[in-house]
C-alpha cells in the first residue's frame, strides 16, 4: 500500500470496517435482518427445485438469548461463490444473476452477522464440496499487523472433492454467538419471537404454500394462502401480463411476469387491501394507502370500513430480481419504477368494479338495517361463496357480482318527527293498544286523516 | 340529483345541435386510422340519445354504448333507444368504463352535467390507460365560475373558516374540494372568474392525460410506439384544425 506521507496530493477516502459495522447495521430492524438470512435459504430452495414444489426441504431458525442459528437443507453455498462473491460487501458486476432470487442486493448476510453478534460461523455442504469458516469480528477489525485494512475472511477448511451426497443432504448452517446486549434482550422476549414468527409467516407465505418447512424454535410457520370468494354469482378478476426485459432496462433476458387478482374475501378491516409479492416474497401487506390504489390521487376513495371485504393480490416474478419493483429492504415497493406504475394502473382499474359492488352492498345493508326494503341478493352472494386459493384461479375474467335489483319507487314518502310529553305519549300508546312509538305516530296520523280527510 | 334531462330537452337546443353537427364532421377526419363507421361510440345518451342519432346517421357507427346513471328510469331509456345496437349500461361512468372491453378504436364523449371532479378525472385515467391508438376523447364539464355569494352565505363561510370572507380564497377552496391536489400549483383564486376557471380546468385535464400517457409509454419499446395526445384549447380550434 502506498505510503500516504509521500504523496501530498492524495486524500484518504477509504472506508473503515467500523463504518460498515456500525452504519450498515442501523439500516434494518432486527427481525428484518433475520428474515434476510431466511431469504437466502429460500433462494437456495428455489435453485434446487426451479419451478417446482419444495416438499422435503426445510429451514430451521433458532433464536435464543445466547445464540442464533439458521440451518437449511437447500443446496449449500459453492466454494467459489463463497470465496469470490458471497462475502463481498456489495454485489460485484460480474456475479452471475441468481434466477428468480429474493436475495438481490449483496448486503443482507453480512449486515445480519454484524448486527447480531461478535462471532459468526458458516458451514456449508454442497453435493461434492464443503467448507467451514469462523469469524471473530473484533479480531477481524484489528486485522493482521502488516495489513490492518485488509478486508478478507478465511476458510477454516474448504474441500472440493468430497464424496458425493444427495441433494437432501446438502445445506448451510449459520451460527452467531457472543450476541450484542440489545439483541440478547430482544431474543429473550416472547413478544419479539411472536412478532418475528408473524413476519416470517407473512413474508414467505408463498414458499410455505409450496411445501417448504420453515420453523422458528421448532414451531412451524403459519399457513396463510391467498384466497378469494368464488360462487355462481361472484367471480374474482384475474389478469396476467408479461413485460419483456428489453422494455424495462434495455437488455436481453427473461421477462417479468405479473399476475393480478382482485375480488372479495372474509370481511376483516386489517386484512383488506392490496398484497404485493415479488418472486414469492410478500413485500406489501394489506396496503390501504396511496402506495397501491387508494385515495384521490388515483381517482378512488380512501380505504374505509365498507371496503373490508376487498382483497387484491399482485405477484411479480422474474428470473432477474433487479427488474422487480421492490426497495432494498424488500419491505416496500419502489413506486417510481415504471413497471410498478404500469401495473398499478391495471390494479386501479381492477379495483373499481369491486368497489362499486361493495358500495352497493353497503347501501343495501344499511337499508336493511333501517327496516326498509333491500335487495338481499348481494349479501347472499357473499355468504354463499366459498374461498378459493388464488393459484386455483386460472381463467381470465373481469370481476363479476350481482347487480342490485332496482325496486321501482313507491309513492314518495315524507318523514314526520316531533316530541310530546312522555305522559301524553304513554296515554296515546295504551289507548291505541300499540307497543312502539313509531306505531303511535303512524296510527294517530292515519286516525286523523281518516276522520278529517274524508277517506 | 335527477339527470339534467328532466329539466332540459336536449333535442331542442339549437346551439348544441350545431355543435354536434360540427363534431360529426370533425370525427370524420379520423379516417386515416380506419373506416369511421367501424369505430365504437361510448357516451351518456341520456333520454334523448341525440348524440347517438348523430353518430349513427352522420358517421354510420353501429357499435354504441350508452352509460346512464339513472337506473330507476330504465324502462324509459329502453323504450326511447333509437337503435337496437345501442348497448345500454346503467351505473356510474366510474363503474362502467373499467368494465368495457377496450380492444377497439373508440370515440368517447364524457358529457358531464356537473363540474370536473376526481371521479371524472378517474374516467379520463381509465380511457388513457386502456384506449387503442386512434381513439378520441371528448370531455364536457361545467366550467362556470362560482356564483357570487349573498350575505348569509358569506357569513357562514366566515364562521367556518374563522377569517374574513375573501372571494378568491373561496373560489380556490371550492376548486380544491372538487379536485384536491390536482389544482396546479400557483393557481390564484382571483383568476377563477369568467373564462379563467375553464382555462385552469383544461390545464388540469391536460396534465392528467399527460401523466397517464407517460406511465403507459414508459414500458413501450420505442418512441414510435408511444401514445401521444393531441388536444385543443377550444371547440372552434378543434373544428378548425380538423376540417383543414
Amino acid at each position: 500500500m502506498p505510503d500516504l506521507t509521500e504523496d501530498r496530493l492524495r486524500i484518504d477516502a477509504s472506508p473503515t470496517k467500523e463504518f460498515f459495522i456500525h452504519m450498515l447495521t442501523r439500516d434494518v430492524p432486527l427481525s428484518r435482518a433475520i428474515i434476510d438470512l431466511v431469504d437466502n435459504s429460500v433462494d437456495g430452495a428455489q435453485r434446487l427445485r426451479k419451478e417446482g414444489r419444495y416438499d422435503g426441504l426445510w429451514i430451521r431458525i433458532e433464536v435464543n438469548a445466547d445464540s442464533f442459528a439458521v440451518s437449511d437443507n437447500c443446496g449449500g453455498i459453492p466454494i467459489d461463490i463463497a470465496k469470490n462473491y458471497a462475502f463481498r460487501f456489495g454485489r460485484p458486476k460480474d456475479a452471475a444473476d441468481s434466477p428468480g432470487s429474493v436475495g438481490v442486493f449483496g448486503v443482507g448476510m453480512k449486515r445480519t452477522f454484524f448486527k447480531l453478534g461478535r462471532c459468526f460461523s458458516v458451514e456449508s455442504r454442497c453435493r461434492t464440496e464443503g467448507f467451514v469458516m469462523n469469524v471473530d469480528v473484533d479480531q477481524w477489525i484489528l486485522g493482521d499487523e502488516d495489513a490492518p485494512d485488509d478486508w478478507h475472511f478465511q476458510f477454516d477448511s474448504a474441500n472440493k472433492d468430497l464424496a458425493e451426497v444427495s441433494n437432501e443432504e446438502t445445506g448451510t448452517t449459520i451460527r452467531v454467538t457472543n450476541l450484542y446486549p440489545t439483541v440478547t434482550a430482544n431474543f429473550a422476549l416472547e413478544t419479539f419471537q411472536t412478532q418475528l414468527w408473524r413476519e416470517l409467516s407473512a413474508a414467505h407465505a408463498v414458499s410455505v404454500d409450496k411445501g417448504l418447512a420453515i420453523t422458528l424454535n421448532l414451531l412451524p410457520l403459519d399457513h396463510l394462502p391467498q384466497s378469494l370468494f368464488v360462487s355462481d354469482a361472484i367471480k374474482p378478476a384475474y389478469v396476467e401480463k408479461e413485460y419483456p426485459r428489453m422494455q424495462i432496462d434495455g437488455c436481453e433476458g427473461e421477462p417479468v411476469r405479473v399476475k393480478l387478482y382482485a375480488g372479495v374475501a372474509k370481511r376483516e378491516y386489517q386484512e383488506g387491501g392490496w398484497y404485493i409479492f415479488c418472486n414469492g416474497r410478500l413485500v406489501l401487506k394489506a396496503d390501504q394507502t396511496y402506495l397501491t390504489v387508494w385515495g384521490e390521487t388515483h381517482g378512488l376513495r380512501r380505504y374505509h370500513g365498507e371496503l373490508a371485504f376487498f382483497r387484491g393480490y399482485a405477484f411479480f416474478d422474474s428470473r432477474h430480481s433487479t427488474l422487480l419493483p421492490w426497495t432494498t429492504t424488500k419491505t416496500g415497493v419502489d413506486t417510481d419504477a415504471p413497471i410498478y406504475k404500469v401495473v398499478q394502473r391495471e390494479m386501479i382499474e381492477m379495483t373499481k368494479p369491486v368497489i362499486s359492488f361493495l358500495n352497493e352492498l353497503a347501501k343495501q345493508t344499511s337499508a336493511d338495517n333501517q327496516g326498509e326494503w333491500s335487495d338481499k341478493s348481494l349479501a347472499n352472494a357473499i355468504t354463499t361463496a366459498s374461498a378459493m386459493r388464488t393459484d386455483n384461479i386460472s381463467s381470465h375474467t373481469q370481476f363479476q357480482a350481482p347487480q342490485p335489483i332496482v325496486r321501482p319507487p313507491g309513492p314518495r314518502m315524507q318523514r314526520i318527527q316531533y316530541s310530546k310529553t312522555a305522559d301524553e305519549v304513554e296515554k296515546a300508546k295504551s289507548l291505541l293498544g300499540v307497543t312502539s312509538y313509531k306505531d303511535v305516530g303512524e296510527r294517530t296520523f292515519e286516525y286523523y286523516l281518516q276522520y278529517e280527510g274524508g277517506e | 340529483m335527477p339527470g339534467s334531462y328532466r329539466s332540459v330537452n336536449y333535442s331542442l337546443r339549437p346551439a348544441k345541435t350545431v355543435e354536434r353537427k360540427m363534431l360529426g364532421e370533425a370525427f370524420r377526419r379520423l379516417y386515416p386510422f380506419q373506416r369511421v363507421e367501424d369505430y365504437r361510440y361510448v357516451g351518456f345518451g341520456s333520454i334523448y340519445f341525440t348524440d347517438f342519432q348523430l353518430m349513427h346517421c352522420a358517421l354510420g357507427i353501429d357499435d354504441m354504448v350508452s352509460i346512464e346513471k339513472d337506473e330507476l328510469a330504465e324502462e324509459c331509456f329502453v323504450f326511447n333507444r333509437p337503435y337496437r345496437s345501442i348497448d345500454l349500461r346503467f351505473g356510474l361512468s366510474g363503474s362502467i368504463l373499467p368494465q368495457l372491453g377496450w380492444d377497439r378504436r373508440t370515440i368517447l364523449w364524457l358529457d358531464y352535467d356537473g363540474k370536473l371532479d376526481n371521479s371524472s378525472l378517474g374516467d379520463v385515467d381509465t380511457f388513457c390507460a386502456r384506449c387503442t391508438s386512434g381513439s378520441a376523447l371528448m370531455l364536457s364539464v361545467n366550467a362556470q365560475p362560482e356564483a357570487e355569494l349573498g350575505e348569509d352565505a358569506r357569513n357562514s363561510v366566515e364562521a367556518e373558516t374563522g377569517k374574513a370572507f375573501n372571494a378568491s380564497a373561496y373560489r380556490l377552496s371550492k376548486l380544491k374540494e372538487l379536485i384536491g391536489d390536482k389544482v396546479p400549483r400557483g393557481t390564484d383564486g382571483a383568476t377563477l372568474r369568467g373564462k379563467g376557471l375553464a382555462q385552469v380546468i383544461k390545464r388540469v385535464i391536460d396534465n392528467q392525460i399527460a401523466t397517464q400517457l407517460e406511465i403507459r409509454n414508459s414500458l413501450l419499446p420505442r418512441p414510435n410506439d408511444w401514445f401521444i395526445a393531441r388536444s385543443f384549447t377550444s371547440f372552434t380550434e378543434m373544428v378548425r384544425k380538423c376540417l383543414r
